[in-house]
């Protein structure tokens, strides 16, 4: 981990020298017991006045840190190591009706997602009111101004739903600010908005931490608001935690294949049906093309909510798309899985996202392999078992795993058994959702030398879905770049 | 054994004491032994009925027929349930029509529904009974076991089943159910209750079986005027319906996963 | 705003659809299985003459779609049809209807105070010894018939204590004559349906807990009662909302029975008749009338639901 100051110096306008800090932690470790570490050996310091911004990959634990100032443990997770001292007081030993006094007039926390974190049924003006020290009318105008939002359009009186999601960011700020609080956390305050917002918050923020004399922590990952407002910078990317991975060998850059090779998509538009009449349509993919021919690997990468799994999910055939065409081996290739051949049902073959279940946890490895053997026939019924082993061989999984349950198995060793049942079927096309995120780099890297050996040896055309750029890009001959369900290749 | 495991043992205790019942009757179930509404004393140990037969006899008879139509009621329902539950997450068609039965079912009370049912088909009887509350019962286990299913539906396993070709029947039974297992225990448990309650008001209300039977829920009907001579002619049925149905109660709710929501103890 | 007018004729329409399906199948089963109120009076000895002339009196031999259609219309105007006996189902029920509106009505009351009530306290600390009791005495509440509830009260509260009436006396205006005869009748509707609804709303409190806006005002450190109230018992209204609904019809079904057991003056001792001589059309001119308050509870909780789901501005 490191950290660094930037902007003013200690000492320099906006901060006094020598006051003590506001919060500091120290070497905190945060983990599940038995399973995942969420955060390892994290520091942070936080002082009036400065703005601090930890930064960091996906699952750096960035929102874990932010809220463990809180006294806030993700379900299941404890401190391994290190204190939280908020105000010269341990967080995590406060009794809960002092943590409550904490959390209503000292701390302030925004989440990732303010929208949802407003009571959807409160108007904004009660919602601003209810935190609020004086409850004055005047006092909470004065707040939604300060936080520059309009007063004279009759927004006090709506509710979060009819408020854009920039209103709802300031509304959130000014519901945090009500309070008078003296430390200000806030988890990604500028995903997802474009840059001249993103710009007037990063200013809200300098503004409020210079008069208001509050120190504030954001979690982000954009270099931009980094540069336009912190102070100081805490990254909890450069450790071991999840050091960008070094492939054990680079990828052998596929001869060019045939044109009209492996599996295509053309024109492909899904549009998500309103929830009511009053949001218009939207486009979760917008015309996407997609490629990827045998023996090669195309990465699908964009922020979370572009589009990357649904494009996927229409490859498989799981969500039919509304416009487009798609096409194996230049064939036409119906969309819906129920309209495809037998054939094309085996030669494509998915590999799920690995927290949201990719093996069924009632059945043991050994029946979730032996099923698309007998599905895809294969081979004949008293062969399976063999046939099993030897899958599990190729992943690098020993043979007696066939009578473990997924739970008995660590995570790497899980998204092995879940490539191990897509290659069962034999297929020519492998669909990856997201086969890195919840592992750590080392296993990342493992899992991905995997897939890239499968690739070279058998041919496989891979499409690999992941939000971090940096995993794929080592592995991938090609990238879509999806956004707002819009694809850009290079 | 494990600790719900533990708890589900006195509901399955009294279901089978109320089984074997009838063999352990000291007395023939519809000769007069005491006279009417006799108080516990010599060979009857809790009393006689209107009639003066004995009430411990007939209250061993008497829950036979009750706990085996639930259990039959339950077993339909849950299964029934089961297989519909699971399929109507896959299939979207499906799903509506068991939510429109649903919205349909839960406006006719059970006690009328029992009624309507019962005369409508003369000679029903217990079947007729049973029937009703199979009809009124399965739309809303099948909802239970929808809800619960929904998040599986979505589940890395059961996509990559789908996008393998299976067939649904095959996704949702082989793929979905097995993870069920605590919802469905749980739902037969509810389910037990439930028809332990609609075949009991059946037999208070003389739907189901007629006199000269016995049956704990006839008993109280045919006793209650004599609750102040003899009380244990309707308090031992009484008792005897609502610790099966407690017991019942209690123990599905142990076996019951835990409801959603965070545990704010730390 | 204009689409607030539609929302809730959408909301009738479809309540309206559904009550309409639900006559049709109730009409299907007095008509298509065995039994018709003619053979079900004529089962003593009546010749097979007697019962032809029987069945053209109730016009049971005219086509069904124009019977039901008959049927149907003139439910709206109050007109149940026509008894076994010739009478009309309307009359049968003008009298008695009101005493059994009075018991449910209390006891729905009744449970919908104390459901909130023990949920709210329930769900302030969850896992705690409250929670722990409410839980046991809910769930062994809501599995006891009425009628088992209603010996239990006898034996306390008439027995041993001598504190209430067993039975119902009737007054000079037809109802009960003294408020003591409502208590237990009310009481044994009430327990079983509070265990059930106590149920629910601790459940749907437990799922708004799981929500984002909820856990960010524990976050922001507001005091226990004032986001159970404020921001978790809104979004639990209309699953709570429902289950009172789904108790509206448990509570007419019960009141049958604790009717007969008391001696209370309600629909419960016509329907007891009608059950005794197998009159089919008292009993489906019932289900019409209490699938129809269910209808009008149940619109009530959707407009409670478009109105805190929809939270529109």
């Amino acid at each position: 981990m490191t950290m660094h100051s930037q902007g003013p110096d200690p000492g320099g306008p906006g901060t006094d020298g020598g006051e003590a800090p506001l919060v500091t932690v120290t070497g905190l470790e945060v983990g599940v017991p038995g399973g995942p570490l969420l955060l390892a050996s994290a520091g942070l310091t936080l002082r009036r006045g400065r703005i601090t911004v930890l930064t960091g990959p996906s699952g750096s634990g960035k929102t874990t840190l932010l809220r463990a100032v809180l006294g806030d443990l993700p379900p299941g997770a404890r401190v391994a190591r290190g204190d939280v001292r908020v105000l010269g007081e341990d967080v995590f030993a406060l009794p809960p009706a002092r943590l409550r006094e904490l959390r209503r007039h000292r701390l302030a926390f925004v989440g990732q997602d303010p929208g949802s974190g407003l009571n959807p049924r409160m108007r904004v003006r009660d919602l601003v009111a209810e935190l609020a020290t004086g409850a004055r009318p005047a006092d909470v105008r004065g707040l939604l101004a300060e936080c520059r939002l309009p007063l004279d359009d009759g927004l006090p009186d709506r509710r979060p739903t009819a408020l854009s999601g920039g209103q709802q960011r300031r509304v959130a700020l000014a519901r945090a600010l009500a309070r008078t609080p003296d430390v200000l956390l806030l988890d990604e305050p500028t995903a997802g908005l474009d840059p001249a917002l993103r710009d007037e918050i990063a200013d809200l923020l300098r503004h409020v931490a210079t008069h208001r004399r509050i120190a504030v922590a954001l979690a982000c990952h954009d270099p931009e608001l980094v540069a336009r407002c912190a102070d100081d910078v805490v990254d909890l990317g450069t450790d071991t935690l999840t050091a960008p991975p070094a492939p054990a060998h680079t990828p052998a850059h596929a001869p060019p294949s045939a044109p009209g090779r492996g599996l295509a998509a053309r024109g492909i538009r899904v549009t998500f049906a309103a929830r009511d009449s009053a949001t218009p349509h939207r486009h979760a993919l917008d015309s996407v093309d997609f490629a990827v021919a045998p023996g090669t690997a195309a990465a699908i990468v964009g922020p979370s909510g572009s589009g990357k799994t649904t494009l996927l999910r229409v490859l498989a055939g799981l969500r039919p798309a509304d416009a487009g065409e798609l096409t194996l081996d230049g064939a036409p290739l119906p969309t819906g899985v129920r309209a495809r051949g037998r054939d094309q049902r085996r030669r494509i073959q998915l590999v799920p996202q690995n927290p949201l279940g990719a093996l069924n946890p009632a059945r043991t490895i050994g029946a979730s392999l032996a099923r698309p053997l007998r599905l895809h026939r294969i081979v004949p019924r008293k062969d399976t078992a063999e046939r099993v082993a030897e899958l599990l061989r190729d992943v690098g999984l020993p043979p007696e795993f066939a009578r473990r349950h997924p739970h008995e198995l660590s995570g790497g060793q899980r998204q092995r058994a879940s490539i191990a049942r897509a290659l069962a079927a034999r297929p020519d096309v492998l669909l990856c959702d997201e086969v890195t995120s919840a592992l750590d780099p080392a296993t990342a890297v493992a899992v991905m030398d995997l897939l890239a050996r499968l690739r070279a040896e058998r041919g496989l055309a891979l499409a690999l879905v992941s939000h971090e750029p940096h995993v794929v890009a080592a592995y991938a001959d090609t990238v879509h770049f999806l956004e707002d369900g819009r694809v850009s290749s290079d | 054994m494990s600790a719900p495991g533990l708890r589900a043992l006195p509901a399955a205790a009294l279901a089978l004491l109320a089984l074997s019942g009838p063999l352990l009757a000291p007395h023939p179930l519809d000769t007069p032994v005491t006279a009417p509404y006799a108080r516990p004393g010599d060979g009857a140990a809790l009393g006689g009925d209107q009639l003066g037969r004995d009430v411990l006899s007939r209250l061993l008879h008497g829950g036979d027929a009750l706990i085996a139509g639930a259990l039959a009621v339950a077993v339909t329902v849950t299964l029934l349930a089961a297989v519909l539950g699971c399929l109507a997450v896959l299939g979207p068609r499906l799903g509506a029509v068991v939510e429109r039965a649903a919205d349909l079912v839960i406006l006719v009370p059970p006690v009328l529904g029992l009624m309507l049912l019962a005369l409508a088909w003369p000679g029903g009887r217990r079947l007729a009974v049973t029937t009703a509350a199979v009809v009124l019962g399965t739309p809303y286990a099948v909802r239970v076991v929808a809800a619960a299913a929904a998040p599986l539906a979505g589940a890395g396993f059961v996509e990559a089943s789908v996008a393998s070709g299976e067939r649904l029947w095959r996704v949702a039974l082989h793929e979905i159910l097995p993870n069920l297992r605590a919802t469905i225990l749980a739902l037969f448990g509810l389910r037990f209750v439930e028809a332990v309650y609609v075949i009991s008001m059946a037999g208070f209300l003389q739907l189901g079986p007629q006199p000269p039977e016995a049956d704990w829920a006839l008993m109280i009907r045919e006793n209650a005027p004599g609750i102040l001579l003899n009380p244990w002619a309707t308090l031992a049925p009484a008792i005897a319906i609502a610790a099966v149905a407690t017991a019942t109660s209690l123990a599905t709710e142990a076996l019951a996963p835990r409801r959603g929501g965070k545990v704010a103890a730390r | 705003m204009t689409s607030g007018i539609p929302r809730v004729a959408v909301l009738l329409g479809r309540r309206l659809l559904l009550l309409v399906a639900l006559l049709a199948a109730v009409f299907a089963a007095t008509e298509l299985l065995p039994g018709d109120a003619a053979s079900a009076t004529s089962d003593r000895g009546e010749t097979a003459a007697g019962l032809a002339a029987r069945r053209h009196l109730l016009g049971l031999d005219r086509p069904l779609p124009e019977r039901f259609r008959d049927w149907i219309t003139a439910l709206p105007t109050g007109d149940l049809g026509t008894s076994a006996r010739g009478q009309h189902v309307t009359d049968l029920l003008s009298a008695p209807f009101p005493n059994t509106l009075l018991l449910g009505g209390t006891a729905l009351v009744l449970t919908v105070l104390l459901s909130l009530t023990l949920g709210c306290l329930a769900a302030a600390r969850p896992g705690g010894p409250v929670d722990r009791i409410v839980d046991v005495t809910a769930t062994v509440a809501f599995a006891l018939p009425e009628f088992v509830v209603s010996v239990g009260l006898l034996l306390v509260f008439s027995l041993w204590t001598g504190w209430l009436p067993a039975a119902t006396l009737t007054g000079a205006d037809g109802g009960p004559a003294d408020w003591t005869m409502l208590v237990m009748p009310v009481l044994a509707l009430t327990l079983p349906q509070t265990g059930w609804n106590t149920r629910v709303v601790r459940a749907a409190l437990a799922d708004q807990a799981a929500t984002p806006h909820v856990e960010a005002a524990v976050l922001d450190g507001l005091p226990a009662h004032r986001v159970l109230l404020r921001h978790a018992l809104p979004g639990a209204l209309p699953a709570v909302a429902t289950g009172f609904a789904t108790s509206t019809g448990m509570l007419l079904g019960g009141a049958v029975v604790v009717e007969t057991l008391f001696n209370y003056p309600g629909i419960g001792t016509v329907l007891a008749g009608a059950v005794a001589d197998r009159d089919t059309p008292v009993i489906a001119g019932v289900v019409a009338c209490a699938a129809a308050v269910i209808t009008g509870v149940l619109l009530l909780a959707d407009l409670v639901r478009a109105r805190t789901v929809g939270a529109r501005p």
